[in-house]
């Protein structure tokens, strides 16, 4: 067993008002260009001291083992330390502010001028680079060490299934899991 | 279809995809399209191009199920499809918290994340596939991808810049 993650005592945490909790999660979704994680340890654990770095990543662990969007798991993980249910509300709120008021923004703008030939042209600039990103994230996540031959093979299964075949998520999820679980049982003790 | 009855089934749908995305959103892309395609609410191209503007705001990557909301339904559709994809899924966690500390190091979780990770992996390069087939026009759109995928693999440059020099290239014609 580990020891217990590096937790900081009630007594001292510094406890946000929610409307503090509100400012700095705006920030963060206002700033964050690229992934607000990277922003929302800086913010959380170095500006303000209201989580250890311990816990952050403890809440970290739980978000990318739960399904759904990583931050929103994240915020919900640490909830207990920042204000419990109401903080993760005010938080998640804080943090799509901004995005939430680009989206209206930008899709009413792709809505309305979308067809123009200008704007058709940036966006057969700006699609595949946003492709080529993301298969970039799979190509280095595919390299990690712990994909080593058979549960390779797992992660073959399911291209072909999901890319070729454009078999659901839940049915790919019920036929790869199994295997890939199964693999890994024998390999970890 | 009436606007009501797609605002209800991108609750539906999103809620769904919340508690299966094992990954986060990059293991959601292709079921995304596939549930696109499946309630026809935009063609492929659509969807390429609102999964770049999503890499053209700040916030965090759920921000292209916000945008295909709102393509579908407007304001309540965004608001309602992201709620969809992010509430069932925090919820989920904010329980696990509590039992965390009793299983964090036990086998079978250890055992299980080890087992869902190659299937995250197969998912992302899939989701990779599917958007670089629904986004390029022409060969050049393929080169780009291609060379965006080697940029990043090689360096540090910031995503920002790659998506400025894609539009900027587009704007002039080249990739059409």
């Amino acid at each position: 067993m580990m020891s217990p993650v590096d937790r900081i005592p009630d007594s001292q945490r510094p406890r946000p008002s929610l409307l503090k909790l509100y400012w700095a999660h705006f920030v963060v979704g206002a700033t964050g260009f690229g992934g607000s994680i990277v922003w929302l340890r800086h913010t959380l654990v170095e500006q303000y001291g209201w989580l250890s770095a311990e816990e952050f990543n403890e809440g970290l662990s739980i978000a990318q083992f739960m399904p759904g969007p990583n931050v929103f798991n994240l915020m919900a993980a640490v909830s207990r330390h920042l204000r419990g249910i109401r903080g993760v509300i005010v938080s998640t709120v804080g943090i799509m502010t901004m995005p939430f008021i680009f989206v209206l923004i930008l899709g009413s703008l792709y809505e309305r001028y979308g067809d123009l030939p200008a704007v058709q042209h940036a966006m057969h600039g700006i699609a595949p680079v946003a492709a080529g990103l993301m298969l970039a994230f799979g190509v280095k996540t595919a390299s990690s060490p712990s994909l080593r031959n058979p549960i390779a093979l797992v992660s073959v299964l399911t291209f072909i299934a999901v890319a070729f075949f454009r078999v659901s998520l839940p049915v790919a999820l019920a036929m790869m899991a199994p295997l890939g679980i199964a693999i890994a049982w024998r390999r970890i003790r | 279809m009436s606007d009501d009855h797609s605002v209800v089934q991108l609750g539906l749908e999103f809620s769904l995809l919340s508690v299966l995305s094992f990954g986060g959103m990059s293991s959601a892309i292709p079921e995304i399209q596939r549930v696109i395609d499946l309630h026809q609410w935009m063609d492929a191209h659509t969807f390429a191009d609102l999964y770049g503007l999503g890499y053209a705001m700040p916030g965090p990557n759920v921000l292209v199920v916000s945008l295909v909301g709102f393509h579908v339904a407007g304001a309540l559709g965004a608001a309602v499809a992201t709620l969809g994809m992010s509430a069932p899924s925090a919820l989920l966690a904010m329980l696990v918290v509590s039992i965390w500390d009793r299983f964090r190091e036990a086998r079978w979780r250890r055992v299980i994340q080890a087992g869902l990770f190659p299937v995250t992996v197969g998912l992302a390069l899939a989701g990779g596939y599917l958007i670089t087939i629904a986004a390029a026009h022409s060969w050049a759109g393929y080169a780009l991808t291609l060379a965006t995928v080697f940029v990043v693999m090689k360096t540090r440059i910031s995503p920002l810049w790659l998506i400025a020099l894609g539009a900027l290239l587009g704007v002039s014609g080249l990739l059409t």
